[in-house]
């Protein structure tokens, strides 16, 4: 489910439990997301349920994914018993957006998760992973963008696998455009 | 749809309102294409092997499935690291694991200690043992990569730019040296399906030096207004790793009358070797396949430029897919590489090759010099050396074989073919010859170098007859001056890439 944010005005998560896990968020996103969900009434019980009493649905895992650039979030309740084997890593955050049909112009993958770039890049605000810690070629292309500088919170959604926690994700914009060398 | 969810799991609920409502929140659903294997014209089946992937940290596990205890383990690690490595699972069962370390496919895309020298491997041992962190080693890393010339033959001065006054651009992910032909980067076809340990464009997939085009607008936009230009060469990387679905956004407004001028499509992969199923079994191989015949049969003409570096390559399934692109495709294949010390460096090699290559309806094309990059010292051959093997493999081949070029360096001012050595007037030299040049009056121009041995790149090489300097260098410098002078214009005018 994808929510254009610009499309909303701005308003309050009821649930308390959801508010505290979109408290990553910047204000005004949280704010108008919040509104979606009043226009989303199955997906705001759903979530507001999941929230509540996660231990009851231990397969379900929620993926909130809040991309910067095109101002829009992603909301998917995924089923964690089954994961799909494309694109990246099997069960991947990648691999899981690309099955619910989202192509790159929501999540970036330049080389198809081949771990081979770092457009897929995402700030993991939220949750655990599957697989916490990136290996070392993982790690060592995350600082390849200089237009986006790594942080601590950062991995490659080719790689980083879904667990069973819910994951709030946050895709970057750029910080800086660079102009190539001479 | 309900409100309520269900656990799929937790089967003992008594409510079970539609358990799986909850999976199907979702705007719209997409069905991926399933691989599928392939049957030849003689009726074999061949299987889908998916492509994946096996990095650096599984290079310890490999030797481990082999049952091998690698004494140089360590040091290939360390190697890997500064070379990218990247194989698959094909490349590793086309590997004879009985004597590996002289297996050609084995030296074509695993480190080998050698390729540093013995103190840049003890210099990162010795951080490693010392538990220096992963900033530290990364940027000793760095600095031995900084060293092997990253970035060779000027490729930077061969970006052209989009001038016009109200939005001047350059265009990263073009290169346009020669006249006829423009080279496209695209960033969807920037990685391989393993990486040469030779490769020159190494860099690129170390995430420097990126040069690449963000999709094909500023492509076509160039070539439109430069009807010179009649060749279009995609490469990267390798574009066979791009989807078909970019390949059709790439190629198919190509076929407008706008672009009548663009006769050739030229696609530089070594897919046919590290991953056949690509143009087989892969869920796009018949979408990829029939885009290549729409262009063929619209009147271009399709020319895959397959990297071959050894006959151990092309294998049954390598040479189904050569089948399949010559037949259903009706692409034709022209192979070419570069002659390296470990893997190729003997004219039986060449000749079997090129036999295998004509025997199977290819056209071989080039055989190429190393460049001076990467690690050069490990796998150059001298100039001397090369051209014994060329001549060496021609004399075994008949005249079919005889239309590689080479050994030719592809440097700065052009590509340049050793032609012969010769006693003229007393004096041993080089005849060389360019085949392609910055200018393009240079082309066909013979010239000469005093005979070197031990010479192994243009650079090492002297003017013959007491010459100061070969012919093409002043106004090579000249070109690049020229060049510099447009970029600085450019920027002060605001461009950016």
């Amino acid at each position: 489910m994808i929510c254009k944010l610009n499309d909303y005005s701005e308003s309050q998560i009821e649930d308390e439990s959801l508010a505290k896990f979109l408290n990553d968020l910047p204000q005004d996103v949280r704010a108008k997301y919040a509104t979606y969900l009043d226009s989303q009434e199955q997906l705001k019980n759903a979530l507001s349920l999941y929230f509540n009493s996660p231990n009851q649905y231990q397969s379900i895992t929620p993926l909130i994914v809040f991309n910067e650039l095109s101002y829009e979030i992603v909301t998917l309740l995924l089923n964690n018993n089954e994961l799909p084997d494309e694109v990246g890593e099997e069960g991947s955050i990648l691999a899981f957006i690309r099955a619910a049909g989202y192509t790159d112009q929501f999540m970036c993958s330049d080389c198809y998760g081949q771990l081979s770039c770092s457009s897929c890049a995402v700030e993991v605000l939220q949750g655990t992973l599957e697989n916490p810690f990136p290996r070392d070629e993982e790690f060592d292309m995350l600082d390849i963008d200089e237009s986006k500088p790594p942080t601590e919170k950062t991995r490659l959604g080719c790689q980083a696998k879904v667990g069973t926690t819910p994951l709030l994700l946050k895709i970057r914009a750029p910080e800086k455009i660079i102009i190539s060398k001479v | 749809m309900s409100n309520t969810i269900i656990d799929p799991n937790q089967t003992s609920q008594t409510n079970t309102t539609d358990a799986s409502s909850i999976f199907e929140l979702s705007d719209f659903k997409i069905h991926f294409k399933k691989p599928k294997a392939w049957t030849t014209p003689l009726g074999t089946t061949i299987e889908h092997h998916a492509f994946k992937k096996l990095l650096r940290t599984d290079i310890r596990g490999i030797f481990e499935s082999k049952g091998i205890i690698d004494p140089d383990l360590d040091a290939r690690e360390i190697v890997a690291q500064v070379f990218p490595f990247k194989i698959n699972q094909h490349i590793v069962d086309q590997i004879n694991w009985q004597n590996y370390q002289e297996d050609p496919l084995f030296q074509l895309t695993f480190p080998q200690k050698e390729m540093l020298s013995e103190e840049e491997i003890n210099d990162v041992k010795a951080l490693k043992k010392a538990n220096a962190s992963r900033e530290t080693i990364a940027e000793k890393i760095s600095k031995i990569r900084t060293k092997k010339n990253p970035a060779p033959a000027n490729q930077s001065a061969n970006r052209p730019f989009i001038d016009s006054d109200d939005e001047p651009e350059f265009i990263d992910g073009l290169q346009h040296k020669y006249k006829k032909i423009v080279l496209m980067f695209h960033k969807n076809a920037q990685t391989c399906h393993a990486y040469c340990t030779y490769c020159f464009r190494f860099n690129q997939f170390v995430g420097k030096d990126k040069f690449l085009e963000e999709d094909h607008s500023r492509l076509h936009k160039y070539l439109k207004s430069h009807k010179e230009v009649s060749d279009l060469l995609m490469t990267g990387g390798d574009p066979a790793t791009m989807k078909a679905d970019v390949w059709k956004k790439v190629l198919l407004p190509l076929l407008s009358p706008e672009f009548n001028h663009i006769q050739t499509i030229r696609m530089g992969t070594k897919a046919l070797s590290y991953h056949p199923y690509r143009f087989l079994t892969d869920p796009d191989a018949d979408e990829l396949i029939g885009l290549f015949r729409k262009m063929r049969d619209s009147g271009k003409h399709v020319s895959i430029m397959g990297h071959f570096s050894h006959f151990q390559e092309m294998g049954p399934v390598t040479l189904e897919a050569i089948r399949r692109l010559r037949e259903e495709a009706g692409a034709t294949i022209r192979t070419q590489s570069p002659v390296m010390k470990h893997i190729n460096d003997s004219s039986y090699v060449w000749a079997k090759m090129w036999d295998l290559q004509v025997q199977n309806g290819m056209i071989p094309y080039y055989m190429f010099i190393a460049r001076d990059t990467g690690a050069r010292e490990y796998f150059e051959i001298p100039l001397a050396r090369a051209l014994d093997i060329y001549q060496g493999a021609r004399k075994q081949v008949s005249g079919l074989g005889h239309t590689a070029r080479g050994p030719s360096m592809s440097c700065g001012p052009g590509k340049i073919c050793i032609m012969g050595k010769e006693t003229i007037a007393g004096e041993d030299v080089f005849i060389l010859k360019f085949l392609q040049g910055r200018n393009e009056d240079w082309c066909d121009r013979v010239f000469f170098a005093k005979y070197d041995e031990k010479a192994a790149w243009i650079d090492q090489l002297q003017p013959a007859f007491g010459e100061k300097r070969f012919f093409f260098e002043e106004e090579y410098a000249h070109i690049l001056n020229e060049k510099q002078k447009k970029y600085n214009e450019m920027l002060k005018q605001g461009a950016v890439a």
